[in-house]
């Protein structure tokens, strides 16, 4: 219902509106009421103290929202979230960004946040694997590691005078290759245990990324330190090979069964992804066939049983 | 009122952190918003965020070519009308980029890209004290015109744009040009204000209803 640009039959609507209806339903929040544009005072108890939080202003005694979402309330906080909003980064979130600039040791990322956050060239683990200063030299090989649009996996160091700072110091995080990266609302994308997955099944890296940049890709084995050297070696030969035919279906399976869970607005989970996956392996559809109308139809009935299961167990 | 046939939509560019489309009888305008970002031009620090707008017609939306003139004012007129208006102090060292294209004008074309723009922010998340909303009103021989077209406004005497916060009873630019008498302009500049706590109802309605829309 979000502004989907698929478009639906009669039916499909009447379907549609009654699994979202459902899932409305088995939600523990009420949020009919909690929608307020810019302006829209908010109905506070003025005898309980409470804090005015973000998207909020006092406007002769009454607390006015500043801008258009849904109001949250959390113990004496008031806040006002907006449905569209910047990634909103915290210390130890794994994003997926794309650099941007090459600067003087350091490298500029977009990660859907207002400023550009940067990855210093002493964050980054070196080639060769050796903890050691870096050289002039370093910095001008720089872009043999990193060049402009390539897509990178890396943890949020934290704060600095001049913006936001990444590390990347693990053999997690990196370079991204060989698979399809995928933009949705930063909302979507809770904080879990683990973000980086590894289906091995299909044999793909599935990265939820905490700024709702989400990788899909083929499996690259996290080497350790000592066997970097071997592997640059290896690598040049690996070039020459092709990612499989099916682990690219499967890439591209895994790439649309997010974009429809993001179209129906749905928290994007490792489980919920495999779900979707599996129904369309059911269903024998193509993956292309996964962004109809009538997949996403279905999807949603099936997550609205699969919700009301769950709460039926309990 | 003259009101009836407004037509606001939000979300019309996809790519746009924030967007909207207005009719106002023939005049059609599309607002997209992007940031807050960084930009190269603001790369001092500042503790407030900027603002960077630009107004421009599209090639078609003019029958005859006279009006090439005003335009440049326009995005220093759009920037004034917002300024008051938006939080800057929520985004520093960034900028948002406010890009209005007119598609087709049909006369009071800077009152309708300036409502659409505070939809556009609104759209975006943008924090406000309110939402902007502006007309335009005309003098013929001291008949008041709101909303004039494009002949009215040839024949104009004078002119009287308000952009005002209806729910906080602030204007936040005031444009009068022309020969006034003071009854008449203060007839005028209430009448403005009537129409634009209307119009912003109106907006308010169009927000309401994306939001709805949007949740799950």
């Amino acid at each position: 219902m979000r502004g989907l640009q698929l478009p639906l039959s009669q039916t499909q609507k009447v379907r549609l509106q009654k699994a979202l209806q459902q899932l409305e339903s088995l939600s523990s929040k009420v949020n009919s009421d909690a929608s307020v544009t810019v302006a829209d005072s908010i109905s506070v108890n003025h005898e309980d103290g409470f804090l005015k939080g973000h998207g909020t202003t006092d406007l002769k005694g009454e607390v006015v929202a500043t801008v258009c979402g849904v109001v949250e309330r959390v113990n004496k906080l008031v806040y006002v979230r907006t449905l569209r909003s910047r990634y909103k980064p915290e210390v130890g979130d794994i994003v997926v960004g794309r650099v941007v600039e090459v600067v003087q040791k350091r490298w500029k990322l977009e990660i859907n946040y207002s400023q550009n956050a940067t990855l210093m060239l002493s964050s980054m683990n070196l080639p060769d694997g050796i903890q050691r200063r870096r050289t002039a030299l370093d910095e001008l090989n720089m872009r043999s590691v990193f060049e402009e649009n390539d897509v990178v996996c890396a943890e949020v160091r934290g704060f600095q005078h001049d913006g936001l700072h990444l590390q990347a110091r693990s053999q997690k995080y990196g370079k991204l290759k060989r698979g399809q990266l995928l933009t949705v609302t930063p909302y979507l994308v809770k904080k879990q245990k683990q973000h980086i997955h590894h289906i091995e099944q299909y044999g793909i890296d599935l990265i939820l990324g905490c700024n709702g940049f989400i990788w899909v890709g083929e499996h690259i084995e996290a080497k350790d330190d000592d066997d970097m050297a071997d592997q640059a070696k290896q690598s040049e030969g690996q070039e020459q090979s092709f990612t499989a035919l099916e682990t690219r279906k499967y890439i591209c399976r895994t790439a649309n069964a997010v974009r429809v869970l993001s179209n129906l607005g749905f928290n994007m989970t490792l489980e919920i992804i495999k779900e979707t996956v599996n129904l369309s392996l059911t269903l024998n559809l193509d993956a292309h066939e996964m962004l109809s109308s009538e997949f996403c139809v279905l999807v949603a009935e099936k997550e609205a049983e699969r919700r009301s299961s769950i709460k039926k167990k309990r | 009122m003259h009101c009836s046939h407004a037509v606001f939509r939000t979300r019309a560019v996809n790519t746009a952190a924030g967007s909207a489309y207005a009719e106002f009888g023939n005049t059609k305008v599309i607002v997209s918003l992007f940031g807050p970002r960084e930009s190269k031009k603001a790369m001092m620090y500042s503790n407030i965020g900027g603002l960077n707008c630009n107004v421009s017609y599209t090639t078609l939306a003019t029958l005859s070519r006279e009006q090439g003139s005003n335009h440049q004012e326009y995005s220093m007129m759009l920037y004034k009308a917002l300024e008051g208006a938006i939080i800057l102090e929520t985004f520093p060292k960034t900028t948002v980029d406010v890009f209005a294209l007119v598609l087709e004008s049909a006369g009071s074309d800077l009152p309708v890209v300036i409502s659409c723009a505070s939809l556009a922010l609104a759209d975006a998340g943008i924090m406000m004290y309110d939402l902007v909303s502006s007309v335009s009103m005309s003098c013929l021989d001291r008949n008041l015109v709101i909303d004039p077209n494009l002949e009215e406004e040839h024949c104009q005497d004078g002119s009287l744009m308000i952009s005002c916060m209806p729910s906080r009873c602030e204007v936040t630019q005031l444009t009068v040009t022309g020969d006034w008498s003071t009854p008449t302009l203060d007839e005028g500049m209430q009448l403005c204000l009537d129409a634009c706590a209307e119009l912003a109802k109106i907006m308010r309605s169009c927000l309401r209803d994306a939001a709805l829309g949007c949740q799950e």
